[in-house]
């Protein structure tokens, strides 16, 4: 089988698995080496599904031991099987890289023989890459679970990123569908990959030039969609992940229908709006100071699909709007619909030199569309003769046709639209929001 | 003007060679007659009106020099930077809107840079703005092909002047592989020779022959590409809005 060939295997099996981007990492590029890393990463094209490619994304190999039912590489699943050699590999990679094609590259793999003697393989092809070619650019890999710690930190010496997926939201749905995994053996790599991590970060502290360890840090995935789990489950696992691990992102990856289990969905499209709506709520516990159960709760343990999260919360939080612009403390101005993290700063800015009116609002990007419902400027609304009532502004968030992406034209990229300003760190400008490649 | 302007009857347009030098060169002649110029402009977008006269500017290292050095410790690194960048864009009024930048800038220091209620102040950070995206979204869409022999050749043709910006980028990338850009619109060549950067005017260019293997590159690129596209989730719209085909009308892989 020519290498081409092998591409289209790996990458088909490969293309499911949402999580990466190609950013974490700020590193120019060094004499004598092959290239270099920019922190807001870097779209080479975009794919027919809108989703950006700035990775050569494959798996090593796709064969695999394990029978995970929601996977399409599962051993009793009938598809073509291929696997690369390492050398190939990293020629192929060093060969689209040196053309532009691809910033980085991110690479996974199914499980041939066992884990150990999976991560061998990754390790060389990393090492072949690193040491030999001297690519200095973007690489995440996937950690497989099972493997023993030495080789997951010789990984992590060599990668940018690391990412162990969690698959599922909940352990019962884990041992229903993926009986060879368990919580216990994706967070144990989780747990010392953070460590490295840690202690790298002193160490560099003390000796300027030790190697650095994951520098992109970790990030994680998780399907959506393939179990009953609810919404809230989900935000609250990655709410802990992200205490507990440390993690730079958590993905939610829309499930798409390849498995043929009992307990699986079948001719389901694939969950997208429920997707961002996830992404939303991730961002707003990364960002905007929320907690899992602030938004969602058992009762109520799905997210909106007609509004935002954010303003899901602000309508049932009545009580505590509107918030006068002049005086609001930065925490409540972030938690406002219609105003971001840059324009909740900006806020606070302006208005020490003077009292800030609707007028000015605009300027400093509030979305007042979205806003006047829950401010004031100078003790009055926007318009005078409004009156707070729940159904009312439910209903008029609602029906702007921006809060519908999933219904009436589904955008990827409206993480911007939804909570009006860019993501606050530089390193996680996201060029492509749910499914980055 | 600060530095009072002389009064007499017609307009000077102040004609420099296009490079950054000349165009610095051009302020300091400026500033020295103690005139507002009517223009600054390269030679070829030269249109005299009636009662106008244009001087043409020597290019001088040591002009630039002082000029750039006085108004960066004026406005900053950051501010000659975005003056770079617009200078670098293809709109026809930028050199006169970097001059009254700058001007502003001598006269209130870095707080220039905040008055964007002012129209130049605004311009030139607007078409930086421009510039710098342009740089970004080419940077990744940009294809190169290797050649025999080995060196690597690729064609765009970007809107603004990008060129020097890209090089700078990809020499610090590619590190020991040498290649050519090609800037198609205006005739330009940006050469890497693994050691120096410079650029050349493309008259009487042939691109040299692609390597043997490179066909089989571009199809498994296309494979690949072709291949990771999830048909349940496609959407040529949103594609077709995050790739204006200016930006890949030169390349091969990616056309929707
Ligand atoms: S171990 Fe990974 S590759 Fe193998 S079946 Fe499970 S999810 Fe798929």
């Amino acid at each position: 089988m020519d290498t081409a060939e092998k591409l289209r295997i790996l990458a088909e099996s490969a293309k499911y698995d949402a999580a990466c981007t190609s950013s974490g990492s700020d590193r120019a590029g060094r004499p004598g080496g092959i290239g270099s890393t920019s922190p807001s990463g870097c779209c080479h094209a975009f794919s027919s599904d809108g989703r950006c490619i700035s990775l050569l994304k494959v798996l090593y190999t796709n064969y695999c031991v394990n029978d995970c039912k929601y996977c399409v590489c599962r051993r009793s699943n009938d598809i073509e099987r291929a696997s690369f050699e390492p050398r190939e590999l990293a020629d192929l990679f060093m060969n689209f890289y040196r053309r532009n094609y691809v910033e980085g590259l991110f690479l996974s793999s199914g499980i041939v023989k066992n884990p150990d003697y999976t991560t061998e393989r990754l390790l060389e092809a990393l090492t072949i890459l690193r040491k030999e070619y001297f690519f200095n650019g973007y690489i995440h890999v996937k950690a497989i679970p099972g493997s023993s710690p030495e080789l997951i930190s010789a990984l992590g010496l060599l990668a940018d990123r690391m990412s162990v997926n969690i698959e599922l939201p909940s352990e019962s749905s884990l041992r229903l569908l993926a009986p060879q995994k368990s919580r216990e053996k994706v967070t144990a790599p989780m747990g010392q990959i953070r460590d490295g991590i840690i202690k790298r970060k002193n160490e560099i502290k003390l000796f300027r030039h030790a190697p650095s360890f994951v520098p992109a840090g970790q990030s994680t995935q998780m399907i959506v969609g393939a179990t009953p789990d609810s919404d809230f489950q989900i935000i609250r696992l990655s709410e802990a992940l992200y205490k507990t691990y440390g993690l730079k992102r958590v993905f939610y990856s829309a499930y798409v229908p390849v498995g043929n289990h009992p307990a699986l969905p079948k001719d389901v499209k694939p969950p997208l709006l429920r997707e961002h709506r996830l992404y939303q709520a991730d961002w707003l516990l990364r960002f905007y100071g929320f907690r899992a159960d602030e938004l969602l709760s058992e009762e109520n343990s799905r997210l909106d699909p007609l509004l935002d999260p954010k303003c899901f919360w602000a309508v049932n939080h009545l009580e505590l709007f509107p918030v006068e612009i002049n005086t609001a403390p930065y925490e409540l101005l972030l938690r406002t619909p219609g105003i971001g993290v840059r324009s909740a700063k900006r806020i606070v800015a302006a208005r020490r030199s003077a009292s800030l009116r609707f007028e000015d609002l605009q300027k400093l990007r509030v979305q007042l569309k979205r806003a006047v419902y829950f401010i004031t400027c100078g003790g009055k609304y926007m318009y005078p003769a409004f009156k707070m009532n729940h159904d009312f502004i439910y209903g008029s968030l609602a029906g702007s046709s921006s809060m519908l992406p999933g219904i009436l034209e589904y955008r990827q990229l409206t993480m911007e639209d939804s909570f009006d300003s860019l993501p606050p760190s530089p390193e996680e400008k996201i060029k492509c929001l749910t499914g980055q490649f | 003007m600060p530095y009072g302007t002389v009064l007499d009857d017609f307009d000077l347009i102040y004609v420099y060679d296009g490079s950054y030098q000349g165009f610095f060169s051009a302020i300091f002649d400026a500033v020295y007659d103690r005139r507002e110029p009517a223009g600054i402009v390269t030679g070829d977008r030269l249109q005299l009106s009636l009662g106008a006269r244009y001087k043409e500017v020597a290019t001088s290292a040591e002009k630039a020099r002082r000029v750039s050095s006085a108004a960066r410790q004026k406005l900053g690194g950051e501010a000659m930077r975005r003056v770079y960048l617009a200078f670098l864009s293809s709109d026809d009024g930028r050199e006169t809107a970097i001059y009254r930048y700058l001007m502003l800038g001598f006269r209130l220091g870095r707080a220039a840079s905040s008055r964007l209620t002012d129209a130049d102040v605004f311009r030139v950070s607007t078409l930086a703005q421009n510039v710098s995206r342009e740089t970004d979204k080419m940077q990744g869409f940009m294809r190169f092909s290797v050649m025999e022999g080995g060196a690597q050749y690729c064609r765009f043709s970007p809107k603004n002047n990008i060129l020097p910006l890209v090089l700078g980028h990809f020499a610090s990338r590619l590190g020991p592989i040498p290649f050519v850009i090609h800037d198609t619109g205006r005739g330009l060549l940006g050469v890497y020779d693994t050691h120096d950067k410079y650029i050349v005017s493309a008259e009487g260019f042939i691109p040299p022959e692609k390597s043997a293997d490179e066909k089989s590159f571009e199809r498994a690129w296309k494979l690949f590409y072709d291949t990771i596209g999830i048909a349940e989730r496609k959407n040529p719209r949103l594609m077709k809005q995050l790739m204006p085909a200016r930006y890949f009308r030169h390349y091969w892989d990616i056309a929707p």
